[in-house]
């Protein structure tokens, strides 16, 4: 090796040396685990009433839920840097093609915004740019119109989330009952089981339903029968009838986040974005390796507990994602509070004791306080905005009625399962107050 | 909706059921794919294109659909599930062709775990000079009725049977 080659060799190890990304601002905590720094906060929420919105449009939704928002803090719309929204239909039903131009107008902005599919996504976007330091307070909402296709709408639902199995004949509700099937099949249950199986899935969409009165922004503020549910079933002649599925919903959510300094100055009791994680899975459900449970929500739960440091065992308020009662069922044992094959049982023992909360291991559990997508409406891109304005509300002590009591005062932690799709991406939220 | 072009893709995929295998370390794909996405660069020309429309499917699970998509309206009920093949190496979505059932009557899950058969089924005629618009996916149990038929290649074994130049 010549003189000059040595001299390049070693310039360019100093050079490289010199770029190599500083782990200094890195936070680990005591298990070298890395930790959130600038903590994002949620200062503020706001939502509509969840239904059919036939005579209003789409920007009469979002203003009325950052207004709602807005109110709720000081926090007004020049003081937002960013803007994230979201929205996994609106192009296609009300033919809109770039929403951020319309939000420009609404608020009069000139901010960047973006557009993610799910209101959990938008919330990991704008955490993460709070996490770097590029913004300290940002608007994150949702919306979606999905009656103004009402016609139409099952097959976009369908094609969106599984194209092939739309292909083959496939409706958005057959997946959940193959589901159903496959997680029968693998845990073998039988007979008396799973009578117990099938009137369980009916008192989840009970509770729901019973969770949904006591709230004044749900879609259907109405009780109904675990007899209502099993009549569905017969008159379908399959597994899982009307009351097992979620409806088609409008409305729109928003949130106000900042960092934890904003926060500190803008209200008393922030709510901390303690942990986030998404994971995705693949598009054709037949195609997956396991046909009974959602990997996503397994991985997604796991990275954001990671972060948050805590175990997402220990929360009691927890909003998971029920499009139907089994995905409910299922998610629960993704997320850990089960094992698998046997959430079923937790759900209709707690489920006899009292009206709205499963047991496991003897300690109860509230899911889906606000009566889930089942009750509460599942509008695709604010659906994720109303389950953290209900774990928001129920960590403050404001969610009135549905108030969750625990033996030590009102819930500390809660958690929020988001997917997109069918179980396609997956995204898990841990809410509750400053840890450090 | 799709349109004529995402059909006519559709259709060459699902119509045929077109698959393909790694020759590196065997996972099959339904679909055609240029590599395996374990191997990823190594298995670039590796594939082999697999073709299930001879195979035999076994229906896993299986469920009933009465009210379906916009798409499927004119078939009013049929029995929709999922098929595998390979002893569950390829699981594709499916739909039981041929397999009338009146509400109620017929215990869906006693379904699950026959033996299927691919078939071929045009959805409803256009104009003559048209593309005819054929459904993909779809199967029929491999009964007494619809047996399965082994895909063989037959070698002519007279001259005449050769094929040449006629006249």
């Amino acid at each position: 090796m010549s003189a000059i080659d040595t001299f390049v060799v070693l310039t360019a190890g100093i050079w490289q040396t010199l770029n190599r990304p500083s782990r200094k601002g890195v936070m680990l905590n005591l298990n070298g685990e890395r930790i959130l720094q600038n903590q994002p906060a949620i200062v503020a929420v706001g939502r509509t009433k969840f239904g059919e919105y036939y005579g209003k449009e789409p920007e009469k939704l979002i203003e009325e839920a950052w207004l709602a928002a807005s109110k709720e803090c000081c926090i007004e719309r020049k003081d937002l840097e960013a803007c994230y929204m979201s929205d996994c239909l609106l192009p296609i039903t009300n033919k809109l093609g770039l929403e951020e131009g319309f939000l420009s107008e609404l608020t009069e902005l000139h901010v960047p915004m973006e557009v993610t599919r799910s209101f959990s996504a938008a919330l990991l976007t704008a955490c993460h740019a709070i996490q770097a330091g590029i913004y300290n307070t940002v608007l994150v909402g949702g919306i979606e119109k999905m009656t103004d296709r009402w016609d139409k709408i099952r097959d976009d639902l369908m094609l969106l989330d599984d194209p092939w199995s739309y292909f083959a004949g496939g409706t958005p509700e057959s997946n959940h009952e193959l589901m159903l099937r496959a997680y029968i099949k693998k845990h073998n249950i039988k007979g008396e089981n799973l009578d117990i199986l099938n009137l369980a899935l009916a008192e989840i969409a009970v509770k729901n339903h019973a969770n949904a009165a006591k709230n004044k922004l749900a879609q259907y503020q109405r009780k109904i029968t675990v007899e209502q549910v099993l009549a569905a079933r017969k008159q379908a002649h399959k597994a899982l009838g009307l009351y097992d599925f979620a409806p088609i919903s409008d409305g729109a959510s928003a949130l106000i986040l900042t960092s934890d300094v904003v926060a500190k100055e803008t209200i008393d009791n922030p709510i901390h974005v303690l942990g986030i994680g998404a994971a995705t899975d693949y598009l054709n459900y037949p195609a997956r390796e396991d046909l009974s449970r959602f990997i996503a929500a397994e991985h997604a739960m796991n990275s954001a507990s990671k972060m948050a440091n805590v175990y997402p065992t220990n929360m009691q308020v927890i909003e998971v994602n029920d499009q139907s009662t089994v995905m409910e069922m299922i998610s629960l044992e993704d997320l850990g509070f089960y094992k698998p094959g046997t959430a079923w049982k937790g759900i209709h023992e707690g489920l006899q004791k009292s009206e709205n909360s499963y047991s496991r291991k003897d300690t109860p559990i509230y899911v889906n306080t606000d009566g889930g997508l089942k009750a509460n409406g599942n509008p695709l891109g604010a659906t994720g905005g109303a389950q953290i304005f209900e774990v928001f509300h129920q960590l403050r002590g404001g969610a009135d009625e549905r108030q969750v009591q625990t033996p030590n005062g009102i819930p500390k932690q809660g958690c929020v399962v988001e997917f997109e799709g069918f179980g396609t991406k997956a995204y898990a939220t841990i809410l509750g107050g400053k840890t450090q | 909706m799709s349109s004529e072009p995402i059909e006519r893709r559709v259709s060459y995929l699902g119509d045929r059921l077109k698959a393909c295998r790694c020759q590196c370390c065997g996972k099959e794909y339904f679909e055609v794919r240029d590599y395996c996405s374990i191997c990823g660069r190594k298995s670039y020309g590796k594939m082999d294109s697999i073709d299930l429309f001879y195979d035999k499917g076994k229906l896993e699970l299986a469920t009933y659909i009465n009210e379906p998509t916009n798409k499927f309206t004119k078939l009013s009920s049929f029995v929709y599930g999922i098929v595998s093949f390979h002893d569950g190496k390829i699981r594709v979505p499916a739909r039981l062709t041929d397999q009338l059932l009146c509400d109620g009557q017929v215990d869906i899950s006693s379904l699950e775990g026959r033996e299927v058969v691919p078939r071929f089924r045009r959805r409803y005629s256009v104009g003559k000079g048209d593309v005819i618009p054929t459904i993909s996916l779809a199967f029929t149990l491999a009964d007494e009725y619809y047996p399965h038929q082994e895909y063989k290649i037959v070698q002519p074994t007279k001259e005449y049977a050769l094929p040449g130049i006629v006249g």
